[in-house]
């Protein structure tokens, strides 16, 4: 599952994952939405732009970490502010892996897998 | 290219064309954010952000680099704000300069 407020960057990353035909992808646009999406869906793998009115990303993986449906869910933070300080700030929250914005859409499903593969 | 690619760069293709079209509408909502914060509205920083770093982000993505370039001058001449205080004059000219800078490179792409 793909969360972004940004209409656009969540349909790109929808087509873009939807390359590698192993995976199924769905999104959502954050907060609480996106909480009880998860809940529904209980999807192998989360990844959160980091940037997002309300709740960000981070304080939507604290939330996740607290949650007893979904704090074994990897999640992968995407961001543009992927800066080696951010980057080990993200570690601490225990996300498997940072991809940085703007990212290759014909691309991003290997790095996604990698990110996947390495955990 | 394989079939399913080929389909993923069609549509991508597709969405640029959505996005120029929605920046022409963008760039007409931050000039009146700009006259907000003329008239002394402190929250229209906010909401020139926001379109700023949207813009940055896809219009990156998308492979409109230079437009996004522009974008990102606007990101961080609103991330100098102090929040809740309306910038002074020089920056609000600052602000006007790279909005018209962002306008330009629209223009150029849409040419």
């Amino acid at each position: 599952m793909y969360v972004d407020d940004d209409d656009d960057i969540r349909e790109i990353v929808e087509l873009s994952l939807g390359l590698d035909g192993s995976m199924r992808v769905s999104s959502s646009a954050g907060g609480e939405q996106a909480l009880a999406d998860m809940r529904a869906q209980c999807p192998d793998l989360v990844v959160l732009d980091v940037m997002m009115p309300g709740m960000d990303g981070p304080s939507m993986l604290k939330r996740m970490r607290d949650d007893p449906q979904l704090r074994h869910i990897p999640v992968i933070f995407m961001t543009a502010k992927a800066s080696p300080q951010e980057a080990s700030r993200f570690d601490d929250l225990s996300a498997i892996g940072v991809i940085a914005k703007p990212f290759d859409p014909m691309g991003l499903s290997a790095q996604v897998r990698a990110l996947w593969e390495a955990q | 290219m394989n079939e399913r690619a080929a389909a993923a760069q069609a549509r991508l293709n597709e969405l640029a064309a959505k996005f120029l079209d929605r920046t022409t509408g963008d760039i007409a909502s931050m000039r009146q954010d700009l006259g907000r914060l003329a008239a002394g509205d402190a929250a229209a920083i906010l909401d020139l952000r926001h379109l700023a770093h949207r813009m940055v982000g896809t219009g990156a993505t998308l492979g409109f680099e230079s437009l996004s370039g522009c974008a990102r001058r606007i990101e961080v001449l609103t991330e100098s704000c102090a929040p809740g205080v309306v910038p002074d004059e020089p920056l609000q000219a600052q602000l006007a300069e790279a909005l018209e800078a962002l306008a330009a490179e629209l223009q150029g792409l849409r040419s």
